[in-house]
């Protein structure tokens, strides 16, 4: 990759200046970001999610009624120019939760996922750059966390913290450390035999700011595509979780939270379940568009 | 005709009792058959009660024996034991099986079952009750008054501690059954109790008559009991099956079916859709929520009967924010009653005025002796200022049962305009309940409890809302259900009052002066009384609509 041999002249003394470094860094951005505006995948994914990220920000000018707002007099009505998405069996605006319930998960999603890529290019660097034992213990602590099924873990852990979204956050977020750290330490792996690392060792920089200044600039693309899978992977682990009610709590307009309760009343309001789950997908699906294509950019 | 049957007879001859009110309190009172017929007649009426059977109209033609009915109930989750069992999967595993000494049809009349007639002392703190004779248990054995000594022997001891503890408190000591004589038993009770036969029928389901020499947590292993049907298998989350007793008391007529089997399901929805799909034939307690697919089903017929199944939303008048009775009547005057009823219910309930006397019980205060409560948010607004409030934060625990998460949500948005900023923590239903000393529907200090249907006001009343019934610190006094640790000491002598007064205009007036106390106190808000609802299929017959948590297939057929 390009981005090594930059990294390798900055890092051999005598080599190419720093501020030379850095216009490279900026070209290659820039490059990246034109790849990125040409590539349709990409372009499509970011638009999905966009109008998501609009609601969340801005719902509350957007909903044409408080999301919360019951009406007994108008339960389950079906779609209509009052009710564009219907009403739930609270006689709550449908669309205007389905809006609205953007904000939740655009909260959740992306904490969860930081908190995942902190813990995981932590260790995914540890474990990676000095191997030997500490990377023998942690692969077999990933190795045995992967037997289990993550979503039974999340519902163990959960049932003993108790429900809030500060819970779910962790309990996702310490799920895909594990995850994550493997496939940093893969990149690592190969990044810690590159010259230039040897050259960072031979100057007498230390382990730790090897790892961060040196290793970690040359990863940001592996860790960028994780990144981004793991958010689809944490909107849907999000939704899942407040499906089986241990996620975020009724009145929260959570999309998962809206399918699980219409579950009682697909056969007499489907509109309740379909849009909740049609939102959830068009987001899940943006999120591995925006991945997938930045994938092809970095491949290119 | 004695001086209560005349009394009867004056009161529903002057219009203050209506026909269903008297047939309840006659009942009630062990009134004979013939007076009763003779106080209907003079009255100008017939003395048959009105209740049905769930799609047995004359056009079903006649009955057809035989074939299997088959039920869908919410899973009891745990082994089944009739001494101590509180769910309604347990309760309808057991009623198939097995009898009481009396039973309620649809409209709260008492009918006789293992007793054929029972009555009152002078004072109604003794009631003797003449038991059936030539009735055998299951196995063949006979079925005698020993049997009945010991069960209630068995319920009434605080070792044991069966459910049934909490009616009975105050009310039946232990060791206070007598056998009279081979065909009579007579309870001494602690106080004068006119409505004591309630206790003894399946409102009080823990009532249950079993062999004398039974052994707690064997019921399951099936033919015990004295009832239609007999339990052969069971398994705690697949079902039940049972076929008819041969030897049953009511036969060779009855029942009309060769066999009956039951089928567990964890939730609503695929009970919903197995009585649509006909792979079960009756859903017995329908929840209105999650169930309005049926009432839309030409396959099905959803029968409605008034209960007295409600809700309480309570508050710790204990404890902040509720210590002050204005704090109270303000979130009672911002709750939106006929939204509720039609939000949660489709408008099949009756309207709650914040105190136990439901509208089905006979001599309950109407709306014009206790003034209907409605909402009025600035007056809501007005009593929190008069308790020096603009604003309370509270947090409301209830459980994930039927409609109870949603009506959480009403009231948290209902509230708000008066002030009430509600956070919900909406716990299941086990975690609700709890264990020991950790019961959250005893100790939060605001939350929602569900309760079933009970036959007289004091059922609900004297475990929940008396003195006595407040709950220690540690829980430890057990069928103590004050869930607002609520007393008021004028409200329990007219309660007792009214529970040992046989005249009914005297019990009218004590339970107008005990309901305006609670509805001016608001332990907690009773916004509605729900209308039970029972779904068959429209091939079922005969089978009794209510109350929907008691189960009596005797006369159920298919055509």
């Amino acid at each position: 990759m390009s981005t090594v041999e930059q990294s390798d002249l900055a890092g051999i003394p005598g080599g190419t200046a720093p501020e030379d470094v850095a216009s490279l860094r900026r070209a290659r951005r820039a490059e990246l970001v034109r790849g990125l505006l040409h590539s349709k995948t990409f372009m499509i994914g970011a638009a999905m999610v966009a109008v998501w990220v609009i609601s969340a920000l801005f719902w509350r000018w957007i909903t044409p009624y408080n999301p919360q707002a019951v009406d007994p007099i108008n339960t389950l009505k079906a779609p209509s120019s009052a009710h564009w998405f219907g009403t739930d069996n609270l006689g709550r605006d449908v669309f205007s939760r389905v809006i609205a319930g953007a904000a939740p998960v655009l909260t959740v999603a992306p904490l969860a996922t930081a908190l995942g890529l902190l813990g995981g290019i932590t260790l995914g660097l540890l474990t990676g750059y000095y191997r030997g034992w500490v990377d023998d213990v942690f692969s077999r602590l990933v190795d045995a966390l992967l037997t289990f099924p993550l979503i039974i873990l999340a519902v163990l852990v959960l049932a003993s913290l108790g429900r809030s979204p500060r819970n779910v956050i962790l309990v996702i977020g310490i799920i895909f450390t594990p995850l994550i750290a493997r496939t940093v330490r893969s990149a690592v792996l190969i990044e810690r035999e590159r010259e230039y690392v040897a050259a960072a060792q031979l100057r007498g920089e230390r382990g730790p700011r090897i790892m961060v200044f040196e290793i970690l600039p040359n990863i940001t693309g592996p860790i960028t595509v994780e990144g981004t899978i793991r958010l689809g992977y944490a909107i849907f682990a999000a939704a899942t979780l407040a499906f089986l009610g241990l996620g975020i709590q009724d009145p929260s307009p959570d999309w998962g939270l809206q399918v699980a309760n219409a579950r009682a009343y697909v056969q007499i309001a489907w509109w309740m379940a379909i849009f909740p789950a049609l939102a959830l997908s068009t987001l899940v699906v943006g999120v591995h568009l925006i991945a997938d294509g930045i994938r092809r950019v970095l491949e290119e | 005709m004695n001086d209560y049957e005349y009394h009867l007879y004056e009161e529903a001859k002057s219009g203050r009792m209506s026909r269903q009110q008297l047939l309840v309190r006659a009942t009630m009172m062990g009134v004979s058959l013939p007076a009763l017929t003779a106080i209907l007649a003079a009255c100008g009426s017939s003395s048959s009660s009105s209740s049905g059977g769930s799609g047995g109209s004359s056009s079903a033609g006649p009955v057809k024996r035989g074939g299997t009915g088959v039920f869908g109930i919410t899973s009891p989750a745990q082994d089944v034991d009739p001494i101590t069992m509180f769910n309604t999967g347990s309760i309808m595993t057991t009623q198939l099986a097995a009898d009481y000494l009396v039973f309620p049809d649809a409209n709260y009349v008492m009918q006789p079952r293992l007793a054929t007639k029972w009555q009152p002392g002078t004072k109604p703190d003794e009631w003797t009750f003449t038991i059936r004779q030539g009735v055998l248990w299951q196995d063949g054995s006979p079925f005698t008054v020993d049997d009945v000594v010991a069960s209630f022997d068995r319920i009434t001891d605080p070792k044991v501690g069966s459910a049934a503890l909490s009616a009975f408190a105050g009310v039946l000591s232990n060791g206070n059954i007598e056998k009279v004589d081979d065909q009579t038993v007579m309870f001494h009770l602690d106080r004068p109790y006119g409505d004591f036969p309630t206790l003894v029928s399946s409102f009080n389901y823990n009532s249950v008559i079993l062999p004398k020499d039974y052994k707690e947590g064997t019921f399951t292993k099936g033919g015990i009991g004295t009832g239609p049907f007999i339990l052969k298998t069971f398994s705690a989350d697949q079902g039940a099956s049972y076929v008819k007793n041969p030897k049953y008391w009511g036969g060779p007529t009855l029942p009309y079916l060769d066999a009956v089997q039951i089928k567990y399901f964890a939730d609503t929805p695929p009970i919903v859709l197995a009585i649509q799909g006909g792979s079960i034939d009756v859903f017995p307690q329908v929840p209105y929520q999650g169930s309005q697919a049926l009432f839309s089903d030409a396959n099905i017929h959803v029968s409605e009967t008034p209960s007295s199944e409600y809700r309480t939303l309570q508050m710790r008048v204990d404890q902040d924010p509720w210590k002050q009775k204005e704090v109270r009547q303000a979130l009672a005057y911002a709750l939106d009653r006929p939204g509720l009823v039609q939000g949660l219910l489709g408008g099949k309930a009756e309207l709650g005025n914040d105190h136990a006397f439901a509208p089905i019980y006979p001599g309950s205060p109407t709306a014009a002796e206790v003034p209907q409560r409605a909402q009025d948010i600035a007056k809501a607004k007005q009593l929190l200022q008069t308790a020096g409030m603009t604003s309370v934060n509270v947090t409301l625990t209830t459980e994930q049962f039927l409609e109870i998460p949603q009506y959480a949500q009403y009231v948290k948005q209902m509230a708000a305009p008066a002030g009430f900023n509600i956070t919900l923590d909406v716990q299941p239903q086990t975690k609700f309940y709890g264990t020991g000393a950790n019961q959250p529907w005893l100790q939060a200090n605001f939350g929602i409890t569900d309760w079933g249907a009970r036959g007289v006001a004091g059922q609900t009343i004297d475990p929940a809302y008396l003195c006595s019934s407040v709950p220690k610190p540690d829980l430890s006094n057990a069928g103590a259900w004050n869930s607002a640790h609520w007393c008021d000491p004028q409200f329990d002598t007219l309660v007792k009052q009214f529970e040992g007064e046989a005249d009914e205009q005297k019990r009218k007036d004590l339970a107008v002066q005990a309901a305006t106390i609670q509805n001016e106190e608001v332990p907690d808000v009773i916004a509605y009384w729900i209308n039970e609802l029972r779904a068959t299929r429209t091939n079922v017959h005969g089978l009794a609509v209510g109350p929907t948590f008691h189960l009596d297939a005797r006369e159920m057929w298919k055509a």
